[in-house]
């Protein structure tokens, strides 16, 4: 019963109540830390790339092959994002370059006030140092990581072959918020039955505007295309 | 699981909302959560009322959920599909597939009853 005019039915009193129009983002809170730190990456020179995919397709391996192929000619930072161990960041530390862990403590996916704290902690260990590509390596997870802005300048989403070539069909968020699609472990493609064409056409479908490239970090081919692709965002992708 | 997180985040706003407007209760929440969003209705309603219910200010407010479907331009021939429940896969006119999605996406608070 309803308890303000004791009328019988259940949702009644809703009446009683004032509408207020509110017209805001569900995401607003994110998406403005996430424009702040835009800026923060942008006025320390340098430009940053989000990349999600399933646990497993590679990307600290491509990060890794990456840094070998680009310290020289670029400042690298890298911000690695999992739900528990530093595991990731050992591996990335190992190669000499300034890297965050940043553990979600269960979360699925990083989000943009995470990224505050982790380009803090970036900024005190470069100690004056500059940057010029700041990766973000997201959690494992070709979900939740989609739906939140870190502040990035790019995004990248992996697929591995043994994945199967479905993956965009299946998880189309990701491939409709990301700039380039990136097909890793190509060494592996007579093994699986990997159509890298239709993983191509389908991503493709879903976002045309996608770079799609296919590489394997292991025997390096397809990696010129990667570190191209990088160098052009450098050069030219500057805000 | 995002979904959960989201939803607390919605209820913080609900609560400031009913502090600036001097209401002492949230009745009814409308909200837009687009099936390309990346959120799953049913798994955030699930999150807003476990939530909602911790909350003397949110306890038994109503939630609805609009899901408006997205329509998608051929960026071909400029053919425009309306309210699609799946990618429509090729255009209607030209036959070809590649579009430009409009809308499907959204994740918005619309508005609020309070008391």
């Amino acid at each position: 019963m309803c308890e303000t005019c004791g009328c019988q039915t259940i949702h009644h009193h809703i009446s009683h109540g004032r509408v207020v129009d509110v017209f805001e983002g569900l995401l607003d809170a994110n998406n403005a830390q996430a424009e702040a730190n835009r800026r923060h990456i942008e006025a320390m020179g340098a430009l940053a790339i989000n990349m999600i995919s399933g646990p497993g397709s590679g990307k600290t391996t491509l990060l890794e092959k990456t840094i070998d192929l680009l310290k020289t000619q670029l400042r690298i930072g890298i911000i690695e994002g999992d739900i528990e161990t530093e595991l990731d960041a050992d591996r990335i530390r190992a190669k000499g370059v300034p890297v965050v862990q940043l553990t979600t403590g269960g979360a699925c996916h990083l989000d943009a006030p995470l990224i505050h704290q982790g380009i803090h902690s970036l900024v005190r260990q470069l100690n004056g140092r500059g940057l010029d590509l700041l990766f973000i390596e997201n959690v494992g997870n070709l979900v939740c990581p989609a739906t939140f802005d870190l502040g990035e300048h790019r995004r990248v989403v992996l697929v591995s072959v043994p994945e199967g070539s479905d993956k965009p069909t299946k998880y189309p968020k990701a491939f409709m918020s990301s700039h380039a699609f990136i097909i890793t472990k190509k060494d592996v493609l007579p093994y699986f039955d990997f159509s890298l064409e239709k993983a191509e056409i389908e991503a493709l479908k879903l976002n045309p505007n996608l770079s799609v490239m296919s590489l394997s970090a292991l025997t390096g081919e397809g990696l010129d295309a990667w570190v191209l692709y990088l160098r052009s965002l450098e050069n030219r992708g500057r805000p | 699981m995002h979904e959960l997180s989201l939803a607390h985040e919605l209820l913080k706003k609900l609560c400031s909302l009913a502090k600036h407007h001097n209401a002492d209760r949230v009745l009814e929440v409308k909200v837009a959560i687009g099936p390309l969003s990346g959120i799953v209705a049913d798994s955030f309603r699930f999150g807003f009322e476990a939530l909602a219910s911790a909350n003397s200010v949110t306890r038994g407010a109503v939630l609805v959920i609009d899901s408006p479907l997205p329509s998608y331009k051929c960026i071909h021939c400029g053919n425009i599909l309306e309210s699609q429940k799946t990618h429509p896969g090729c255009c209607s006119r030209c036959n070809r597939t590649n579009f430009i999605l409009c809308g499907g996406d959204e994740l918005l608070l619309l508005q609020i009853k309070i008391e």
